[in-house]
C-alpha cells in the first residue's frame, strides 16, 4: 500500500508541474499559449495511462483546456486534423472542387500538396475525363508526349480558343486542331486560350495540311487581328504580333521582315507534319523555335512585357494546324 | 383449418424478430446494429461473415471490436446505417455527380472534429455512401476559400506553428525529465 501511494504521488506532481509551466510561458508569449495547452493535453494523456487512479482525474483536467484553443482558432488535436486524412479520402473531397480551389488546396499544407502533386492520381484522371473531349483522349498520338493526366489537362487549358478565332476557322472536336475552311481571298488566324507573361513556356505546333502561299506560326497579343482580306502574312504585320512564315522562312514583326530563319544559307523548307516547338521566355523577353527537337536560334528578342498568346494564320483551304502546350521545355 | 393455422403462425413468428449484432468501440461503448443496416458497411459485413456470426448466435456472441473508432463517432455511423438500411449498397464509389439529400446534409453538418472523425470512421468501415456525402459536404465548405482560409477553417497548422509546437514539446519533455531527476 505504501508503495502504491508512492507511485500515485509522482504522476500528480508531474501533472502539477506540467500545469504550472504553461502559466509561466504564457506570461512571456501569449501567441504560444494555445499550443502549450495542446502539448500539455498530450502529456497528461501519456502520464495518465500507466496509473489506474489518474484516468478519473485526467478527463476533468482536459475539459477546461479544450475550450480556449477552439475560440482562438489555433491548431488543435493534430491526430484528427483535416491535413492528415487518408489519400483516398482527400481524392474524394478534391474531386468535387473546381480547379481554382484545387490550387488553394495545394497551398494549404504539405500533405494536401503531396496528394495533388501525384500527376496521375484519381483526381486528375477524373478531371481529365470530365474536361477533355473524347476525340482527344482516344487519339494515341495527339498528347503522347505528355506523360501525366495533369499535364494533359493543362494542355487543354492552353489549346486553341474556340471564341478567339477567325470566322473561317473552326476547332475540330479534339479541341487541339484548327481547320481552315476553303474561303477565297482570306487570311484566317487563331489564338490560344491562355496567354503567358512570366516564365518559360513551350508549345508544340504541327502543320497537318499543306502550307499554301502563307503559313505563319508565332505569337500575338490580345489585340492582334486574326482576319484580313487577301493572302497576307497577317501574323507579324503589326506591332501586336510576331510571326515566322514557314513558306519562305521569313521572320516578321511590325510589318518588317527580320530576315530568314534559321539564319543560314538556304534554310530547309518545312515538311508537312514536322513538329515545331515555339518557346517563349518571358523573363529574358525572347522567343525561338525548335524543329524536331533541334534548336534553330533566337527568332525574336526585346519582346515587350505583354501577355502573349500562341497563334497561327493560314490561307490554304482545308489545311489544319495542331497546337499542344508542353509547359517548361527541358533545357539541354 | 387447424393445420393451416399452425403453418401460418411459424411464418409470422419468423418475420417478426429483427437480428441485431453488437459492436464495441475503442472506448468500450457497445452498440447494436441490425442485420439489414450492417450491409451498408463492407468492413462490418465481412467481419460478420468471416468470424462466423449468424442470426442464430448473434445474441450470445461477444461484441465485434472496432479498434479505430470511438463511441461517439460509431454511434453516428450506426444511426446513419439504420436510416439507410433499405438503400442499395453501391459497388464502387459514386462519381462526381452525387447529390446530397436533405437528411444527410443535416446529418453531416456537425463540428469539424466530429466530422473529421466521421470521415475517418466511414472510410475505415467502408460505408461508401456516407463517406461520399461527407466528402461532398467538406468540398462544399472549402469551395471558394483561399489557402489561409482553408487552414483556419480546417484547423491545419502552418509550418511555423508546427515548428513552435515541436520546440515547445521538446522543452516540456526536458522539464519533465528534470523534475523526475529532482524527485528521484
Amino acid at each position: 500500500m505504501a508503495e502504491n501511494d508512492g507511485e500515485t504521488i509522482v504522476p500528480d506532481e508531474q501533472c502539477n508541474l506540467t500545469a504550472s509551466t504553461p502559466m509561466k510561458s504564457s506570461g512571456l508569449e501569449q501567441v504560444e499559449s494555445p499550443k502549450e495547452r495542446k502539448t500539455s493535453m498530450v502529456e497528461c494523456d501519456d502520464e495518465g495511462n500507466p496509473s489506474s487512479g489518474t484516468p478519473d482525474e485526467s478527463p476533468k483536467q482536459l475539459t477546461p483546456h479544450s475550450i480556449p484553443p477552439r475560440r482562438r482558432r489555433s491548431p488543435r488535436r493534430p491526430e484528427v486534423s483535416a491535413s492528415r486524412l487518408p489519400l483516398k479520402v482527400l481524392n474524394q473531397i478534391f474531386q468535387y472542387l473546381p480547379l481554382k480551389d484545387l490550387r488553394s488546396a495545394m497551398l494549404t499544407c504539405h500533405s494536401w500538396n503531396n496528394a495533388l502533386s501525384m500527376e496521375d492520381s484519381d483526381i486528375w484522371q477524373y478531371l481529365l475525363g470530365k474536361k477533355l473531349p473524347e476525340a482527344a483522349v482516344s487519339d494515341p498520338f495527339l498528347l503522347a508526349e505528355l506523360g501525366s493526366a495533369k499535364k494533359k489537362l493543362r494542355a487543354w487549358y492552353f489549346a486553341w480558343n474556340t471564341s478567339d478565332i477567325s470566322r473561317n476557322n473552326y476547332i475540330r472536336t479534339n479541341g487541339f486542331t484548327v481547320h481552315r475552311q476553303p474561303v477565297a481571298q482570306s487570311t484566317d488566324g487563331v489564338r490560344g486560350k491562355r496567354g503567358i507573361s512570366k516564365g518559360v513556356h513551350a508549345f508544340d505546333i504541327t502543320w497537318d495540311g499543306p502550307l499554301g502561299t502563307v503559313a505563319v506560326v508565332g505569337i500575338a497579343t490580345k489585340h492582334a487581328a486574326l482576319h484580313c482580306v487577301g493572302y497576307v502574312a497577317l501574323l507579324g504585320s503589326d506591332d501586336q504580333s510576331w510571326g515566322w512564315n514557314l513558306v519562305d522562312n521569313v521572320l516578321m514583326h511590325n510589318g518588317a521582315q527580320l530576315g530568314v530563319y534559321p539564319k543560314m544559307n538556304n534554310p530547309p523548307k518545312y515538311e508537312v507534319g514536322d513538329k515545331i516547338r515555339l518557346i517563349i521566355d518571358c523573363d529574358t523577353h525572347v522567343a525561338y523555335f525548335e524543329r524536331n527537337s533541334e534548336f534553330l536560334g533566337i527568332a525574336f528578342n526585346h519582346i515587350p512585357p505583354l501577355r502573349l498568346y500562341p497563334a497561327v494564320c493560314a490561307v490554304y483551304g482545308n489545311t489544319e494546324v495542331t497546337m499542344v502546350y508542353v509547359g517548361s521545355p527541358q533545357m539541354g | 383449418m387447424s393445420a393451416e393455422a399452425v403453418a401460418a403462425a411459424p411464418i409470422a413468428e419468423e418475420a417478426t424478430p429483427v437480428v441485431y449484432y453488437s459492436i464495441e468501440s475503442n472506448d468500450r461503448v457497445v452498440l447494436k446494429i441490425s442485420e439489414q443496416a450492417i450491409k451498408q458497411s463492407a468492413t462490418l459485413s465481412n467481419s460478420i461473415t468471416n468470424l462466423g456470426y449468424s442470426a442464430e448466435n448473434a445474441e450470445s456472441m461477444v461484441p465485434i471490436p472496432i479498434e479505430k473508432v470511438n463511441g461517439k463517432t460509431l454511434k453516428l455511423v450506426v444511426e446513419w446505417c439504420e436510416h439507410h438500411k433499405a438503400d442499395p449498397v453501391p459497388e464502387a464509389y459514386p462519381s462526381g455527380n452525387t447529390v446530397l439529400p436533405v437528411w444527410d446534409r443535416k446529418f453531416v453538418d456537425i463540428e469539424h472534429d466530429a466530422l473529421t472523425d466521421l470521415v475517418n470512421a466511414s472510410n475505415f468501415l467502408e460505408v461508401m455512401t456516407l463517406l461520399t456525402y461527407c466528402c461532398k459536404f467538406i468540398a462544399g465548405l472549402a469551395k471558394g476559400m483561399s489557402p489561409e482560409e482553408m487552414r483556419v477553417f480546417f484547423c491545419i497548422p502552418t509550418d511555423e506553428e508546427d515548428e513552435k509546437a515541436e520546440r515547445f514539446g521538446k522543452e516540456k519533455t526536458e522539464a519533465s525529465a528534470t523534475s523526475a531527476d529532482t524527485t528521484a
